[in-house]
């Protein structure tokens, strides 16, 4: 390249003298930044522990409190067997299972909800009408591997959820389990996928249209590698302009609280614009490649005579 | 003699009805000569232009400029000494519309790798003697016809090239921005560069103190002075000698 400066100010001059192209080509890119973005957020384990997805279900106490709370029903042994470390009494023990005891163990946030300072082991919950034991507390900070952080959870054994309850679960918020993600990928690459065939052949527009300045470029003394690195140089830019304005788009999305398969999930990922944009950058690069290696291998001669 | 031509044909690889080829053409050209290719349309006036400044490799002959071989040059370096030494003023004058008058007669300059001060003050410097002092800032769809292809004429002669060539200038101007541009094209050439003018125009080249004739892709006549080109090895042996003097 020449000059960067001049390249990159060249660059946005051509993208803004084209608005329709560079929207077009924006928009499938942005909707893939997008996507990627969401994608990052849904797979980065960070972000999955901050969140909870389990549906939140109006639980009362006895003092006729009334509080919507995240309500997780694992079986006996799943709790057990995730060692998590608990504040005050015990977990679910294999004969709450058996005789599907109406028993729950709160998250340290759960607790203080509920029952502030006040005593919690033994005292009932009213949950989806039915009346459940607190047998423990977690520690705070206590997080399952496939469910989150359950600071705020209030845990019940699968054995003992009222059919009310579990209908409630059932038609909670779909959980980011491995078919949500696959589902997630498949709509980040067809956006990529999308967005990079619209520049690609936006790009290759571009470089026909522009074929009297290829050659005006090379009748200055410019080489047809140099043509072809300034014409790809500038797909690079403007995959990575329309990237940008993706992730803006995704971000707001998340902080609106809307994404692209559904509701977001609260939090992102730090790794989410920047692989974002990688990846929009990749596939301009790709997109790119082939127009103006094609532009720069035509033959000059036949523009400067006003073909 | 600076510029030699020795039994150059070309155009052949050019597959379309109606091309015009360049047939066994010798031609040699002295330095600061100004010289005018007359012929219809089609006899291969664009195509001589296109081998004198290296953009199109001569299927068969040779090409000195200054001694130098330049048939023989990769295409990059080819590229790289039109760069540096031959200005071409087409008959459309293609400049970058996105671009100011300023840069776009910059641009040879970039691909010299010169620095943006020296790149601006040569810029300005040459559209001022071109008379474009006022419209450094325009983009070429603020100007007319004649000014653009004055700004074209500008890019040609920014790098102080040795070698001006001129393919039909004056096509869409009206009589007197024609006048105007073979004006400023003398001038150049009166400054001491090799000036090369294809024209359909027998009154244009009149101008010159040098006119060829061609028809079907041959010079067929020489109509003033200057030299045509005689015994080919005895002259190609004296210019190599001379490069080897230098």
């Amino acid at each position: 390249m020449t000059d960067l400066r001049a390249a990159l100010r060249r660059s946005l001059e051509s993208l803004l003298a084209r608005p329709g192209r560079t929207a077009l080509a924006a928009f499938g890119l942005g909707l893939g930044a997008a996507a990627v973005f969401e994608l990052v957020g849904a797979l980065d384990p960070e972000v999955r522990a901050r969140r909870l997805e389990a549906p939140r279900i109006p639980i009362f106490t006895a003092d006729a409190r009334a509080r919507a709370l995240p309500v997780v029903a694992l079986a006996a042994g799943e709790l057990r067997r995730a060692g998590l470390a608990l504040a005050e009494g015990r977990t679910f023990a294999d004969l709450d299972a058996r005789d599907a005891r109406r028993v729950a163990v709160l998250g340290a946030a759960a607790r203080a909800e509920l029952f502030d300072a006040g005593p919690a082991l033994a005292e009932s919950v009213e949950i989806a009408g039915e009346r459940f034991v607190v047998i423990g507390v977690l520690a705070p900070g206590a997080a399952h591997a496939r469910e989150g952080v359950l600071d705020s959870a209030v845990l019940v054994p699968a054995s003992a959820a009222p059919e009310a309850l579990a209908s409630a679960l059932a038609a909670g918020a779909p959980r980011g389990g491995g078919v949500e993600l696959g589902a997630r990928s498949l709509l980040a690459a067809s956006c990529l996928l999308l967005g990079g065939a619209v520049l690609a052949s936006a790009m290759l527009a571009t470089a026909l249209e522009r074929a009297g300045e290829v050659a005006m470029r090379r009748l200055v003394g410019a080489t047809r590698r140099e043509v072809f690195r300034e014409l790809w140089l500038e797909a690079q830019l403007q995959a990575l302009v329309a990237g940008a304005a993706g992730v803006a788009a995704g971000q707001g999305l998340h902080a609106l609280g809307v994404g692209l398969a559904g509701p977001a999930a609260p939090g992102s990922s730090a790794w989410g614009p920047p692989l974002a944009l990688a990846t929009t950058l990749a596939i301009g690069a790709a997109a790119g490649f082939f127009p103006a290696h094609r532009a720069a291998q035509r033959d000059p001669t036949r523009a400067l005579r006003g073909e | 003699m600076w510029v030699v031509l020795e039994s150059v044909s070309a155009g052949s690889r050019v597959e379309r009805a109606g091309e015009p080829l360049l047939r066994d053409v010798s031609l040699s050209i002295a330095r600061g000569e100004y010289l005018a290719v007359l012929g219809p349309s089609g006899a291969g006036k664009s195509l001589l232009l296109e081998v004198l400044c290296a953009l199109r490799r001569p299927d068969a002959g040779r090409y000195w400029l200054e001694g130098r071989r330049i048939d023989r040059l990769r295409e990059e370096a080819r590229d790289r000494l039109r760069g540096r030494r031959i200005g071409f003023l087409a008959a459309t004058p293609l400049l970058v519309p996105e671009l100011t008058v300023l840069d776009n007669v910059e641009l040879p300059l970039l691909y010299r790798r010169v620095e943006a001060p020296e790149r601006r003050a040569r810029a300005v410097g040459i559209l001022g003697e071109l008379g474009l002092g006022t419209r450094l800032r325009l983009r070429p769809r603020e100007l007319s016809p004649a000014e653009r292809q004055r700004v074209a004429l500008a890019r040609a002669c920014v790098g102080g090239p040795d070698l001006l060539l001129a393919d039909d200038p004056t096509r869409g101007l009206d009589g007197r921005s024609g006048d105007e541009i073979m004006d400023l094209l003398e001038s150049r050439s009166a400054l001491g560069a090799t000036l090369v003018v294809a024209t359909q125009d027998p009154a244009r080249g009149r101008r010159a103190r040098r006119m060829v004739q061609m028809r079907d892709g041959s010079v067929v006549r020489e109509l003033a002075g200057g030299l045509r080109f005689g015994a080919r090895g005895a002259l190609a042996g004296r210019l190599r000698g001379r490069a080897r003097r230098r």
